[in-house]
């Protein structure tokens, strides 16, 4: 079974989905809202993903559901190898104003089979999501962090993202070994001198 | 339905033998379901309507719905039916929008939905047919289920029976539910009243059990399996294709088992 798939991959394993569901819906269309390392995978920010994440739907159809774990098992692909993890964390730390605009805004969108659109999230949104998954003793997130090559605004808004979210002081620790080691000062976004 | 000419006629022959076995006289060999498994009445049905041409079927069908009505299992036809996925139904509509199913019965033409536009000259011609069918009598001797149904009445208590009829049949309430259609809250109340007098063990088998059916032929088993062949013809995916074949259950349905090697042989 595969760990992980690249570009070509992710597209031909979501070309199979489509198939799938045009076969078995052939009235019905279908979007997904990528985030996270499919991502950029897709936009050649990193060679290789483990899964895909889904911002959208937030809840899985029954079609896609069934789709998924068909092509799982046709393709040899984990269970789970298109998953509602990401929106399931936002859902679950929905910040009190609701989610920042910029998390409507799309990097570009595949049509797929002319049934499944493919909606890549904007930058800001997944470089948020990214320092929101990021912790110090799991390096994934930040080697992607660092892949993105983000500007210091772009950083300062997906600090001010993630405490939305989670302010607290675990947090705020976890959120300073990780900016330190992409090269950024926490304590410069919010405005504390600790030294 | 993308299914090859030689599958569809080698099920269209199945079929036809199966119906055979309720008493139209069709010129194939009977479904002997002492050999070959217990038919439920109304996955024939539906398997019918799926490869329906316009043959003698289109007016012996209806022949056979008006003389025995009272032996149909409305509400698990309509069950079926309900959950027949969308493309599925409108090839079944589409083949039941032929004017000899619009004599039907109400009860019938309900359960799919379908209008009442009969005229005289189709009447005549669905009595006709009719004549020809097997008497009750003698369907009851070769169909199980129907005996069961003339014995307890038509209805879930006893399909629940007939399949009690199966040798090592090994299925809890809830799977016995789906094999029927029904709720489970239904099958449960029977179980626990079939046990009760007795009639089961406490793992649902006959206490008393003569000549067991060695399965079942057809069932809603094959339905889903149909649905499933029909659909993974269309995939171009030689994986999708393959994922289909190697999940297909044939417990509870020697149909496909039978028909399947149509398939590998084209």
């Amino acid at each position: 079974m595969p760990t992980d798939f690249n570009k070509t991959q992710i597209l031909e394993n979501l070309e199979v989905l489509s198939e799938w569901l045009s076969v078995k819906y052939p009235d019905d269309t279908f979007e997904l809202v990528i985030v996270g390392g499919a991502a950029m995978a897709l936009d050649e920010f990193k060679d290789q993903t483990r899964d895909i994440d889904l911002l959208l739907p937030e809840i899985l159809p029954a079609a896609l559901k069934e789709g998924i774990a068909h092509v799982s098992r046709a393709k040899r692909l984990p269970p789970e190898w298109i998953n509602t993890n990401a929106a399931n964390i936002l859902t679950k730390f929905k910040p009190t104003k609701g989610l920042p605009e910029y998390f409507n805004e799309i990097s570009r969108t595949i049509d797929i089979g002319g049934n499944l659109k493919i909606t890549l999230i904007g930058r800001q949104a997944l470089i948020g999501m990214k320092l929101l998954a990021s912790t110090p003793s799991y390096t994934k997130h930040t080697d992607d962090i660092r892949s993105l090559n983000p500007r210091k605004e772009e950083i300062k808004e997906a600090v001010r993202f993630v405490l939305s979210i989670d302010n607290d002081e675990l947090r705020k620790e976890d959120l300073r070994i990780v900016l330190k080691d992409i090269g950024f000062d926490f304590d410069e976004f919010t405005g504390n001198s600790k030294k | 339905m993308n299914l090859p000419e030689t599958v569809k006629n080698r099920a269209r022959f199945m079929i036809r033998c199966a119906w055979v076995t309720m008493g139209i006289p069709f010129d194939v060999p009977i479904v002997n379901e002492k050999r070959e498994g217990i038919i439920d009445v109304e996955a024939l049905f539906i398997a019918t309507f799926l490869f329906m041409e316009q043959d003698r079927m289109v007016t012996d069908l209806p022949a056979w719905i008006i003389r025995f009505k009272d032996i149909i299992n409305h509400q698990k036809l309509k069950s079926m039916f309900k959950s027949c996925p969308e493309k599925h139904k409108r090839t079944i509509f589409k083949n039941l929008n032929h004017n000899p199913f619009s004599a039907t019965p109400e009860s019938f033409k309900r359960a799919f939905g379908l209008k009442t536009l009969s005229s005289n000259g189709i009447i005549q011609t669905i009595e006709r047919r009719s004549s020809k069918l097997n008497s009750l009598d003698h369907i009851a001797q070769t169909s199980i289920m129907i005996k069961n149904r003339l014995l307890y009445g038509t209805g879930f208590r006893a399909d629940l029976i007939s399949i009690t009829q199966i040798k090592n049949i090994k299925m809890n309430g809830k799977q016995l539910a789906t094999l029927l259609c029904t709720a489970d809250s239904t099958i449960s109340r029977i179980l626990n009243d079939l046990r009760s007098c007795k009639f089961l063990d406490q793992d649902n088998e006959r206490i008393k059990l003569a000549n067991p059916y060695p399965g079942m032929f057809l069932s809603s088993q094959t339905i889903l399996n149909l649905y499933e062949i029909i659909d993974a013809e269309g995939f171009r995916s030689k994986e999708l294709k393959k994922e289909v074949y190697e999940n297909i259950s044939f417990k509870n349905d020697r149909f496909c088992m039978q028909l399947l090697p149509s398939l590998a042989l084209r």
